[in-house]
């Protein structure tokens, strides 16, 4: 069936975001290639 | 060291891993390895028909982007998707971030390509949703890559993962067929599709546009014809050799 996760509420999104970039999804890169938006 | 084998298939395979860049270093990959994003990031830009993926994840916008810049620069782009209906972590706490992450890479990525993506999750005959433990992708039936990592930056940047990439360069010649999720058709054979010994969904075969009508429809054979059509009746089309799996 299609997909769709669901909204998430805005009051939860404001700590959702942040959590999801450092915790659940970070970035390995190396400083330098993080800036130039390659691997 | 062992000898290398010896050539076998006709296949190019191309082993790709992701280290970290850490303090201390990997002493085999001191500033880490992303050979898995890189070799994504190249298939993806060159991708013409179709990008097929089934996945764990999906939620990076580094990847919804690399996915929305090919559909937005090719109009003859077609995403389908195969993802698990729920986070595998999906508490009050968990939730929330694994839902907006995916959330937003979908956003970005129906915005791209509108009614060329399709984004499915699978259930067995209960309804019950099957979780997608997958990491699979191909693209232009060409293609094709399948190992541990997921279509995620932290499995692109940050964990260590292997991933085996085939190119597949010789044409197929069997007559492309269409899986119809659920469906079920006059003269059509059963199938099933799930994941270890759990439960699966029916699934039916059917054969669709012959090899050669596509092949005459393809232009002058520059293009290797596919298994997929936009606008057919079936919950969820694929191509053929996902079958084989």
């Amino acid at each position: 069936m299609n997909h769709n996760p669901g909204r998430v509420k805005w009051w939860a999104a404001w700590w959702a975001v942040p959590l999801f970039r450092v915790g659940v999804d970070p970035d390995g890169r190396p400083r330098a290639l993080q800036r130039a938006g390659t691997y | 060291m062992p000898a290398d084998p010896s050539p076998a298939g006709r296949h190019a395979v191309q082993v790709l891993r992701t280290y970290p860049s850490k303090t201390p270093p990997f002493p085999h990959a001191l500033q880490g390895e992303r050979s898995i994003a890189r070799a994504y990031t190249k298939a993806v830009q060159r991708a013409r028909r179709l990008i097929y993926l089934e996945d764990q994840y999906l939620w990076a916008a580094h990847v919804a982007d690399l996915l929305a810049e090919a559909l937005a620069r090719n109009p003859q782009l077609h995403l389908i998707a195969v993802v698990s209906r729920y986070p595998e972590q999906n508490g009050r706490l968990s939730g929330p971030p694994a839902r907006i992450g995916q959330q937003q890479a979908l956003d970005r990525v129906r915005g791209a390509g509108g009614d060329r993506v399709a984004v499915y999750n699978v259930e067995n005959d209960a309804g019950s949703p099957i979780y997608v433990h997958a990491k699979v992708c191909i693209i232009d039936d060409v293609w094709a890559s399948v190992g541990s990592d997921n279509m995620a930056l932290r499995s692109w940047t940050h964990d260590s993962e292997l991933s085996c990439a085939v190119i597949d360069a010789e044409r197929d010649e069997r007559l492309p067929l269409t899986r119809a999720v659920s469906a079920t058709a006059p003269g059509s054979s059963p199938g099933s599709y799930g994941c270890g010994s759990g439960p699966s969904i029916s699934v039916t075969t059917r054969p669709t546009q012959s090899w050669s009508a596509r092949s005459r429809a393809s232009a002058s054979g520059a293009t290797r014809p596919l298994s997929w059509s936009a606008g057919t009746a079936t919950a969820a089309a694929v191509p053929a050799r996902t079958a084989a799996r």
